[in-house]
């Protein structure tokens, strides 16, 4: 059998899964985010916390073990660079203009959220215009290798943490996903006890939330977002063994540039995206001319795998009854949410990627680019909740 | 009957839509892959991609079918639909 075929078909399966665990968990690193600056409320941050600790340290057991050998897992390595830092800018500031990132922005538009299809609809503009204009016109890929001598792209294993620290040492994955990993999950352990002392002392009674019961089985209830963490970690390792055990390449999870090969998609009857000849040309890739999708393949097993989440959850927000074209009262959220997918496009191109490719995977890969990435995507999260109070 | 207060029709039609591009969407792999240099696929993956974007197509209207059945024959989808509790109910109606 095709062995491209069974791996597409495994990750279209994670898709739904995915889709289910960001519908049912409200699985939103900008949600989670406002809830902590507005009401210091962690329950979303709680989950995303399980979903990068268990996931990363299950990667470091895999690569420890040599289940998935350090030579494959690497050649999906995002490198580390200074467009992290200023894409997270970005990209935390067009997420935080449109209240979703791009695990929320997937929920909601597919809940029915119609602010969330505008912003999608920035997205895909944005990187046609990061694609057709900064991407030729500053020659991008000859400034992420020749800038900043300490953050720019270090060839090979050279990007990869356990190889830094500790050699070829077989257990150097491990003790790295021991450091990041285990810091995620106590932080999310400790954060959740904290939450059940101070709803248990406000009520009177010792409170706790099951972390999965028959109600959310049975889509009646919501996930609670340790189940929707879980969840994701399970579909990240099932993307991982899939892409490996299939075509002989890992692959990490991502989501912006899927909407790259959508804009190519929609726009190929009436021009191809990966042909187009513009007038600035890539000094750095002499062959071909000048716009990022030729740098790019037709489809990535991701582009497949955003596909199925988006149906996996309009699949469960129909089954948990809470499926509705929802329009804003104020119609100016509209062009807010253009505006900021834009910046969102943008940003992510210029950071290679999103809050799930590049921050999530990047600590998958073990790679400093989900370090990097993280400050300045909270940063810009922030900056855009007090933009909002200011102008609303 | 009560009156019907979701949008199910929406999201079966959503599902629908995911199939249907699904499917487009392997019907030009091959096209846009035709003269790439960086990135090229092989024959053999843009022939296993195509076979399970369609497969999934087919699965996703499938679906579609089973939650119209779902909503309009046994009409067990029919209720009030939900908020998301997705932080951002304020900037809409409630009908």
């Amino acid at each position: 059998m095709n062995p491209y075929f069974i791996e597409y078909s495994i990750i279209g399966i994670a898709g739904l899964i995915f889709g289910v665990a960001l519908e049912r968990g409200r699985m939103c690193f900008v949600l989670a985010t406002n809830n902590i600056f507005t009401a210091g409320d962690t329950k979303i941050l709680e989950g995303i916390l399980w979903a990068f600790g268990i996931s990363v340290l299950a990667f470091g057991i895999v690569e420890s073990l040599g289940i998935i050998p350090v030579h494959a897992a690497i050649q999906g390595v995002f490198p580390m660079g200074w467009y992290d830092l200023v894409g997270a800018l970005l990209f935390g500031f067009g997420i935080g203009i449109c209240g979703a990132c791009m695990s929320g922005l997937i929920f909601r538009a597919a809940s029915g959220f119609t602010q969330n299809w505008m912003q999608l609809f920035g997205i895909l503009a944005g990187t046609i215009f990061f694609a057709f204009i900064i991407f030729p016109m500053t020659n991008f890929l000859y400034w992420i290798l020749h800038t900043i001598p300490w953050l720019s792209i270090k060839p090979g294993i050279s990007d990869y943490i356990p190889h830094e620290w500790f050699g070829d040492a077989a257990w150097g994955p491990f003790v790295v996903a021991l450091i990041f990993g285990g810091f995620f999950l106590i932080l999310g352990l400790y954060l959740t006890k904290r939450r059940f002392k101070k709803i248990s002392n406000e009520r009177g009674e010792n409170y706790k939330e099951p972390i999965i019961t028959w109600n959310m089985l049975k889509f009646k209830e919501p996930y609670s977002p340790r189940l929707g963490g879980l969840l994701f970690a399970v579909v990240a390792i099932i993307v991982l063994f899939a892409s490996y055990y299939t075509v002989h390449k890992a692959a990490y999870l991502g989501v912006t540039t899927p909407y790259g090969s959508f804009d190519t998609y929609i726009l190929a009857p009436f021009i191809n995206l990966y042909n187009v000849v513009g007038p600035y040309k890539a000094s750095f890739l002499p062959k071909i001319s000048s716009n990022w999708f030729q740098i790019v393949p037709v489809a990535i097993p991701m582009t497949f795998l955003v596909i199925c989440t988006f149906a996996g959850a309009t699949i469960t927000a129909i089954l948990g009854g809470e499926f509705k074209w929802r329009v804003p009262r104020r119609k100016m959220m509209f062009v807010q949410n253009f505006a900021g997918g834009i910046l969102t496009g943008v940003g992510a191109r210029i950071a290679l990627g999103c809050n799930i490719g590049t921050l999530w995977s990047g600590f998958l890969m073990f790679s400093w680019a989900g370090v990097l990435f993280l400050p300045t995507l909270v940063l810009g999260m922030y900056l855009a909740l007090k933009f909002q109070e200011l102008v609303w | 009957m009560a009156k019907k207060k979701n949008h199910n029709w929406c999201g079966i039609s959503f599902i629908a839509a995911y199939g249907l591009f699904t499917i487009y969407a392997s019907s030009i792999l091959s096209y846009l892959n035709n003269g790439k240099e960086i990135g090229k696929l092989s024959g053999t993956a843009i022939s296993g991609i195509k076979q399970s974007f369609i497969l999934f197509g087919f699965i996703f209207i499938g679906i579609a079918i089973v939650l119209f059945l779902r909503e309009y024959i046994f009409k067990s989808g029919i209720k009030e639909a939900g908020d998301t509790e997705s932080g951002v109910a304020p900037h809409y109606f409630k009908k």
